[in-house]
């Protein structure tokens, strides 16, 4: 085993252990907290694997922007115990297993029966750097690119409009209304 | 890698002193001047004394997030420092020496994503403290670190627009020459919009006045620190002033030509020339520094709402503006 391999290994299990933890944990900071090592575990994998651009991607995005605003709500509400709630029924614990253990096999069998490569392919320097990924997002795969940025849009649209639904008209009010700079997410 | 850790740590407490005696300047006092010549030996005094004061882990805190949370604050800031070119190559016994830790062609990208992460810090530290001024804090600095990144992102693309390439080292050579013989080719003068955008959200991603609103000490006691003490709260410290660093040199490299001077001959990889342009590095990330120390000591704090204005409305349309006409410029 040599050193690439090793990490390989440690950030693989490193991954699985953040999104356990994740699961698990009962205060939701924790859960933010192992999301984050989840998260880097996970940019780690991809590094390893010739991608560093989706690597640090991974880190700006997700570890970066979106981790955080699921903290700054996590703040905003700050729940104390009583407020989580407790354990879940009993039938919903037992559905919620049954799914995961499908999810699961189905996963299993597709790993499986698929055809893998006894070996790496063999990989240019370029592969995976901001040129090649950019290149080929702007050429082979505009099309779906171009969707993408229109469901975004639409996502945005609707965020706004339910952030902004129990607001009275601005003229009504005797204050302006607070800004509103979280809701373009 | 450990010279250039050494170095930030070095440059730390000598920043330290630099403000206390820059604000007494400003302030026309006379600041510490009692501990070795110009009280240059304060730091190590204050860093003595920081080590031998109580480690106070209060009643009520998450002990675990608590004690967490000034390593989130200070590594990332640290980080940073490493996708920096200090100074040209050098040529040790027939190999070139890149003065840079962390090589490759993503040096930007990882930057952008260390600066997201600074925020960690402060957040569980204001989460983990019970107490409501740190959680405010906590709170004030996540909404400003994310709406502010992407302002500085926004004005990096410009940047890589013109440039054409994410690798710092190719940033920097890009910026070396001039026009008419004198006006170097930095992109501060090509591109100055994206300039004031990055040094304005580079201000508020460092949590310095005019945006220190984490910490605010009229409104909210510390802040994030208000529970900290000893050694965790000199980290936080460290933390701030690294990053504060670690901005300013790359201001320096995205902007103001990294180590090259118009007029230098770019071909020699002589140690002595190499040499020579960290120190025209350092002597520019050096008044950079004295510029946000100045900036520190002259404005007044915004308001919260005032901030998130400046962030949202300003800031981002003005950066993308400029993305769409540094598109423009380029196709001529």
């Amino acid at each position: 085993m040599n050193l690439r391999d090793f990490f390989f290994v440690l950030f693989s299990f490193l991954a699985v252990f953040g999104a356990f933890l994740t699961v698990t944990r009962r205060s939701p900071m924790y859960s933010a907290m192992s999301l984050l090592v989840f998260f880097g575990a996970i940019s780690g994998v991809m590094m390893i694997l010739a991608a560093p651009f989706l690597a640090l991607m991974q880190m700006m995005v997700y570890a970066g922007a979106i981790l955080v605003l699921f903290l700054f709500v996590i703040m905003l509400l700050s729940l104390r115990k009583e407020e989580l709630g407790g354990e879940r029924p009993w039938p919903l614990q037992l559905l919620a297993g049954c799914g995961c253990a499908v999810l699961f096999g189905l996963l299993a069998v597709a790993i499986l029966r698929a055809e893998l490569p006894r070996t790496a392919p063999a990989l240019g320097p370029e592969f995976g750097s901001p040129e090649a990924v950019g290149r080929a997002m702007f050429s082979e795969y505009v099309l779906a690119f171009e969707i993408v940025s229109v469901l975004i849009l639409a996502a945005t649209l609707g965020a706004v409009v339910l952030a902004k639904k129990h607001l009275e008209p601005p003229a009504a009010e005797e204050t302006p209304a607070p800004p509103h700079g979280e809701a373009h997410h | 890698m450990v010279a250039v850790f050494g170095t930030v740590m070095n440059a730390v407490p000598i920043l330290v002193w630099a403000e206390r005696r820059v604000s007494a300047w400003v302030q026309d006092r006379v600041g510490p001047n009692r501990v070795g010549p110009w009280g240059l030996f304060q730091p190590i005094a204050d860093a003595l004394k920081l080590l031998f004061k109580e480690d106070i882990v209060p009643d009520g805190v998450d002990r675990v997030l608590f004690v967490l949370a000034p390593a989130f604050a200070f590594i990332p800031a640290a980080l940073i420092v490493t996708v920096i070119p200090f100074g040209a190559p050098m040529m040790v016994q027939g190999e070139p020496l890149q003065l840079q830790v962390c090589r490759g062609n993503v040096g930007i990208l990882l930057f952008l994503a260390l600066t997201g992460l600074g925020v960690y810090g402060i957040a569980f530290a204001g989460y983990a403290s019970n107490n409501k001024f740190a959680l405010l804090g906590g709170l004030r600095a996540s909404a400003q670190v994310v709406s502010y990144e992407i302002a500085m992102g926004l004005a990096i693309v410009s940047i890589l627009m013109s440039s054409q390439s994410v690798d710092m080292n190719a940033i920097v050579a890009d910026q070396t020459g001039t026009w008419m013989g004198f006006v170097p080719r930095w992109n501060v003068l090509r591109q100055p919009i994206a300039f004031v955008v990055f040094l304005v959200a580079a201000f508020a991603e460092s949590n310095r006045l005019p945006f220190d609103l984490p910490e605010c000490e009229a409104e909210l006691v510390g802040g994030y620190h208000t529970e900290y003490s000893s050694m965790k709260f000199s980290l936080f410290f460290l933390g701030e002033y690294t990053a504060m660093f670690a901005s300013c040199c790359m201001i320096t490299t995205l902007f103001l030509g990294g180590w090259s001077l118009p007029g230098m001959n770019l071909a020699s990889t002589s140690i002595p020339f190499s040499l020579l342009t960290v120190g025209v590095f350092f002597a520019k990330v050096s008044l950079l520094l004295f510029f946000y120390i100045i900036i520190r000591w002259t404005l007044p704090r915004f308001r919260f709402d005032q901030l998130m204005q400046l962030g949202w409305k300003t800031l981002i349309p003005l950066a993308l503006a400029n993305i769409i006409l540094t598109g423009v410029l380029a196709q001529r």
